[in-house]
């Protein structure tokens, strides 16, 4: 196979498989760039700047200017901790908490690192916390619940717009949902929340390193043990 | 296997490895060329590229939503909801926020602050310094109750007669002030114990002696009363190893003769064992107001019949000779 041959496009989540690299491997994060890092990665110097200001007004205790914050980040850590914790009612709880311990600590925050990563690293925080005390429960988190506490259906998450036009697949697109929701788990937390961070959400392996309070080569290494237990435990994909 | 790529051997491992950060976007351009050589001859690792790009295809059967506008809304009404239940922020607490606001910058600052630190501590000196002329009282803070931990230097001014003491508490500090004053005195007092500096001790000794020789027994209130200063005076006459210590010790020791046995037994101690003559024959010529102390006549008819030093025996008999004038 030639290096030419290898090259198109990446991230298709469900056409046929491509077989060549990623033509822009700086500037995209397969398979999609969906998280947080979407919206601020590529926030403007001026956007920062009112950021900064944001904060600094927002320690020296102006709750209107912290609203603005939450209103800036609640979106996307909702987001996350939906997809990560399969629940709204958990995700809701996790996002409350972290706006009011960013809120009481936020005068320990030095600009030290973006306020993103600073937020993430709160949530990514209380996912864990959450993901362990299931993990020590053994809760199923294919069983899961909306804010009015009805059960959902995890499969009904398996995104195919076709799935109505061809229900034998839609069935066979459900049963591999349920396969992936159990395989991924199998994962430990650690595993879980950089498989997230990277795969889902799109964030670079440096900052998912910084985040979780750990190196780059850390946060590889976990995400190559993430790949190879899912591959395992995913052998029919094959 | 290994395969032996063109430009450095690429493990099959690696390249899996590779492979994953590749798809991931985390793979540099160098890297990214010797992992395309590598898969232009692995068939393994081209394969192994597949079933990772199958896995994650395969991922994205769980996409990432956004959150419903609803589920949003309600979050939003309970983080405000949580937000008023926090503890209000009273002046108190915006105070003390702002000092720790303050305090971070300052943190960022380290080398500025202590610059400033150390610049405001060095004018405030020169100004006292301009603003307290030496001569003047002591250019110094009394040191109170607090013990002294160290006395580190002892020094006189020949031309002004000021007596300069070096003493650590906590840090070291100096103080400035004439000899007879009561504070510079406590201080040479404390450095007659400063067993780990010999000249300070020396020093402190022979300045307490001075003053206390100089100013005589007319004015001996301080000197006098002060038995911590005899004590180190009678110290220093028995045992210091320099005579011209031992010398102003006993003249600093004058003072006390007529009322204190204690200090009389000294002095006829240095009458009779001094190493240095000068110094015995000045104590044989201090006894004169007490030599009708039959122990100090006693030891005077001794030096005068059998010391070896033939100017130590002329100086007690005259002084023996002299007694019927002196009574």
């Amino acid at each position: 196979m030639g290096s030419e041959a290898l090259r198109i496009q990446p991230g298709l989540q469900s056409g046929p498989l491509g077989t060549t690299l990623p033509a822009n491997r700086t500037s995209q994060t397969w398979p999609g760039r969906r998280g947080l890092q979407a919206r601020t990665g590529g926030m403007s110097p001026e956007d920062r700047t009112s950021e900064t200001e944001l904060i600094r007004q927002a320690q020296k205790g102006s709750r209107e200017a912290f609203d603005t914050l939450v209103r800036q980040y609640d979106q996307a850590v909702l987001r996350l901790a939906l997809h990560l914790l399969g629940s709204e009612t958990d995700a809701q709880d996790i996002a409350q908490e972290a706006f009011l311990k960013a809120y009481r600590y936020l005068g320990n925050f030095r600009f030290e690192c973006s306020f993103y990563t600073w937020i993430y690293r709160i949530v990514t925080n209380l996912c864990l916390d959450l993901m362990r005390r299931r993990k020590t429960r053994r809760e199923d988190p294919a069983v899961v619940m909306d804010s009015s506490g009805e059960e959902l259906d995890l499969l009904n998450m398996v995104s195919d717009e076709r799935a109505s036009a061809n229900p034998g697949r839609e069935l066979e697109r459900k049963e591999l949902g349920a396969k992936i929701a159990t395989a991924l788990d199998k994962l430990t937390p650690r595993e879980r929340m950089v498989f997230e961070l990277k795969h889902y959400q799109g964030l670079r392996l440096r900052t998912i390193g910084e985040m979780l309070h750990t190196t780059e080569e850390t946060a590889k290494n976990t995400l190559f043990r993430a790949t190879k237990k899912l591959r395992a435990n995913l052998a029919v994909v094959r | 296997m290994t395969w032996p790529g063109q430009g450095g051997t690429l493990s099959c491992d690696a390249a899996h490895e590779q492979i994953t950060l590749l798809l991931y976007g985390e793979l540099s351009d160098e890297a990214c060329h010797r992992l395309e050589q590598h898969l232009a001859g692995c068939a393994d690792c081209r394969d192994e590229l597949e079933v990772t790009r199958a896995l994650s295809s395969a991922m994205a059967i769980l996409p990432v939503r956004e959150p419903s506008p609803n589920l949003i809304a309600q979050t939003r009404l309970r983080i405000d909801e949580a937000l008023e239940q926090a503890p209000s922020d009273s002046w108190f607490t915006d105070f003390r926020r702002s000092l720790w606001t303050d305090f971070r910058l300052m943190r960022t600052a380290p080398l500025a602050a202590a610059t400033m630190l150390f610049a405001g501590a060095g004018l405030g000196f020169a100004g006292f310094k301009l603003a307290h002329p030496p001569a003047a009282a002591p250019a110094w803070v009394d040191p109170g109750t607090q013990p002294i931990a160290a006395v580190t230097g002892v020094a006189q001014d020949p031309a002004t007669g000021m007596v300069r003491v070096e003493y650590s508490r906590l840090v070291p500090s100096a103080a400035v002030g004439p000899a007879d004053d009561p504070i510079i005195r406590k201080l040479l007092l404390a450095g007659t114990r400063a067993p780990l500096n010999t000249s300070v001790q020396n020093a402190a000794l022979g300045l307490l002696a001075h003053t206390c020789s100089v100013t005589g027994s007319g004015t001996t209130g301080d000197c006098a009363a002060d038995d911590s200063l005899r004590s180190a005076l009678m110290v220093a006459l028995r045992y210091d190893p320099h005579p011209n210590v031992r010398e102003l010790a006993l003249s600093g020791l004058a003072p006390y003769l007529g009322e204190d046995m204690h200090v009389r037994d000294a002095v006829l101690e240095a009458v009779l064992n001094d190493g240095d003559p000068q110094i015995r024959a000045q104590a044989i010529r201090m006894l004169a107001p007490v030599a009708a102390d039959s122990s100090v006549q006693q030891v005077l008819q001794n030096v005068a019949t059998h010391d070896g030093n033939p100017l130590l025996r002329t100086v007690s008999r005259t002084m023996l000779e002299q007694m019927p004038q002196v009574q």
